[in-house]
């Protein structure tokens, strides 16, 4: 991957592409060229937006750098990316505040049944503890930390790839929202629970049937 | 059979009006929405122009004191939601129904982080506390229950948000869907953003004329701000309360170039696939396709590129087929665009007129279509097809038609 491709990259884009990193092995065995990708991002652009804001103190509309828009808005990481893996399908970022797990399984699970995609991936970051920029300190140093989650989803699991079968189904629910790690526990079978509330009424659960371990 | 998804609801704040009727006047006798800037100084600003909206008028239903405690973001989302539950017929018995909310937009945050400033000072990025997001906050004020979602493929957001819409409505998720767009991108950052890319026309002591798709002196796209709202639900549905249809949403396709963060890649082919995907979804052939709302956004190598893309998708039907780009009169309104170019078809397939391309007085040789320049054409239009495409190298396409 080329260094100038992501020379302008947000921390939580780098992020979401190094989390992807473990997944693409195991879904290498098709070709993923028209898999879509979901990210969903906590304060997406925030530092860049507190750059770009010290900037436009000292030089005005001239100090704004032209690669903020394309790499500090919300379809960023999404976009970068599709660009980077060379996928075909749709992409698109979601979320931007608390919520922004449950909006990308949402996102996910309507692409999957709207679109002719063969599978989605789906990828959540954010700082943790959220980075919050000061004036002296507009972007994160070598001390704080990201969450990332990558998964890819199909809509019917395919004989020649390892796959777990969950469900997704919304109710009318409105209770919390899950959290990075609360969903990588449940998906990596470490909680007991049969199902996760993903908040915003959407609720991640275990199929009876597994079908192999992912 | 699937229930087919339809449209019974609009709420509109836009650079041509705040309300369906004035909306459709407007664009119909081809008025520009585009103004000089006035809210703020734009001295050293690349372009000094845009699709400016008013400001809405507080809908039936909300309280003064609730009103006057919303910021001017809130103030655009609610007003379009509240006035398409209106519309739809829904507003006063949305209690028991599952409502969904998809909203495209992109900067929300930004525009928040960028006002704090203003007001306060400081720069809001600084703040820990962290903002409801619109969805959420939507969500809670008006009291609904289904699942809700914000998201961005730039301006190619309420494509999708119409799509997603109609998909959690087949999914049986929920019983009907707020869908749309809603951006307010006119800060002085967002839009020396967009100037130092080279993104805008420079026509600023011409602001009406500036926004001018497919012609041979276009230079640049003009940024605007607005937001637009549909209600979406089921065709039985509708049926059941009698409701208002404005049309079906057939169909949807989406792709991605894989190119260029900014830059429309030279190969069509994902904007071709995005195409014919919707035109399958909705099992329409391309002779049967009456009208085009083109993204053409008034870029040199946009619109050129769009207008081979059509070409390749319509063959032999291209110089049949009516196509326009409504953003010569409303300037480029972001994550909203796709949301009110849908609007613009639904008037389309309501008055069986097609709206102009207004500034289009030397049509490009490179952009060599059935253009309806500078005046409405009255045509039957049964079907009418969207397109809008964004930067991260999103194509995407709907597929409009009228129902009896």
């Amino acid at each position: 991957m080329p260094a100038s491709l992501l020379r302008h990259s947000d921390d939580l884009t780098l992020a979401a592409l190094h989390g992807l990193q473990p997944v693409l092995p195991d879904i290498s065995p098709v070709s993923f060229e028209n898999w879509g990708v979901v990210v969903g991002a906590r304060q997406f652009g925030r530092s860049a937006q507190a750059q770009a804001s010290e900037r436009f103190r000292q030089e005005g509309a001239w100090g704004i750098s032209p690669h903020m828009i394309p790499h500090a808005s919300v379809h960023a990481p999404s976009g970068t990316i599709s660009l980077a893996l060379g996928l075909h399908g749709p992409n698109l970022g979601v979320g931007n505040g608390p919520g922004f797990v449950t909006e990308a399984f949402l996102a996910a699970a309507a692409l999957l049944h709207g679109t002719a995609t063969p599978g989605i991936l789906v990828v959540v970051t954010e700082f943790a503890p959220e980075f919050i920029p000061s004036p002296t300190q507009a972007t994160p140093g070598d001390d704080d930390l990201l969450n990332v989650l990558a998964l890819a989803l199909q809509s019917e699991p395919q004989d020649n790839l390892p796959a777990m079968s969950w469900h997704l189904d919304a109710t009318s629910t409105k209770d919390g929202f899950a959290s990075i790690t609360q969903v990588e526990a449940f998906l990596a079978d470490r909680m007991d629970r049969k199902q996760l509330s993903l908040g915003a009424g959407l609720v991640l659960g275990r199929e009876r049937t597994r079908r192999m371990a992912a | 059979m699937k229930d087919p998804t339809v449209i019974t609801g609009v709420g509109a704040v836009t650079p041509l009006g705040n309300e369906y009727r004035l909306i459709a006047e407007n664009l119909l006798q081809g008025r520009s929405g585009i103004r000089t800037i006035a809210a703020f100084p734009t001295d050293d600003q690349p372009s000094r122009i845009a699709g400016v909206i008013e400001a809405p008028a507080r809908p039936a239903g909300i309280p003064e004191p609730e009103w006057d405690e919303c910021d001017d973001f809130q103030r655009l989302v609610l007003a379009c939601a509240v006035n398409a539950l209106r519309d739809a017929g829904i507003w006063e018995r949305r209690d028991p129904l599952r409502i969904g909310i998809v909203l495209g937009t992109a900067t929300e945050m930004n525009w928040f982080w960028e006002t704090e400033q203003f007001r306060h000072g400081r720069p809001g990025v600084y703040d820990a506390t962290e903002r409801v997001p619109i969805v959420q906050w939507l969500q809670s004020k008006l009291g609904l229950n289904g699942p809700v979602l914000s998201l961005s493929a730039a301006c190619a957001s309420s494509n999708f948000a119409l799509s997603m819409a109609r998909s959690w409505l087949e999914m049986g998720w929920v019983d009907c869907c707020l869908a749309g767009g809603a951006d307010l991108a006119l800060t002085p950052m967002i839009l020396a953003g967009f100037g130092n890319l080279r993104a805008l026309s420079r026509r600023n002591d011409q602001p009406e004329t500036a926004s001018r798709p497919f012609d041979r002196d276009r230079d640049g796209f003009v940024l605007g701000e607005g937001g637009v709202l549909f209600l979406l639900e089921g065709r039985e549905s509708a049926n059941r309360r009698d409701g208002r249809v404005y049309g079906e949403l057939a169909g949807f396709g989406a792709a991605s170039d894989a190119h260029h963060m900014v830059i429309p890649s030279p190969h069509p082919e994902p904007a071709i696939t995005a195409m014919n995907q919707a035109l399958d979804q909705a099992k329409v052939n391309v002779d049967q396709v009456d009208y085009i709302n083109a993204h053409a956004t008034s870029t040199p190598v946009g619109d050129a590129a769009e207008a081979r893309i059509l070409h390749r998708v319509f063959g032999a039907h291209t110089p049949r087929i009516p196509v326009s780009s409504t953003k010569s009169m409303t300037g480029h309104l972001l994550t909203a665009a796709a949301a009110f170019e849908a609007l613009a078809c639904m008037i389309a397939l309501e008055g069986q007129v097609i709206p102009p391309t207004i500034n289009l007085e030397n049509p490009d040789p490179e952009c060599d279509l059935c253009h309806v320049p500078r005046q409405a054409l009255e045509r039957s239009v049964r079907i009418a097809v969207s397109n809008s495409f964004g930067f991260g190298g999103s194509n995407t396409s709907i597929v409009l038609r009228k129902v009896a």
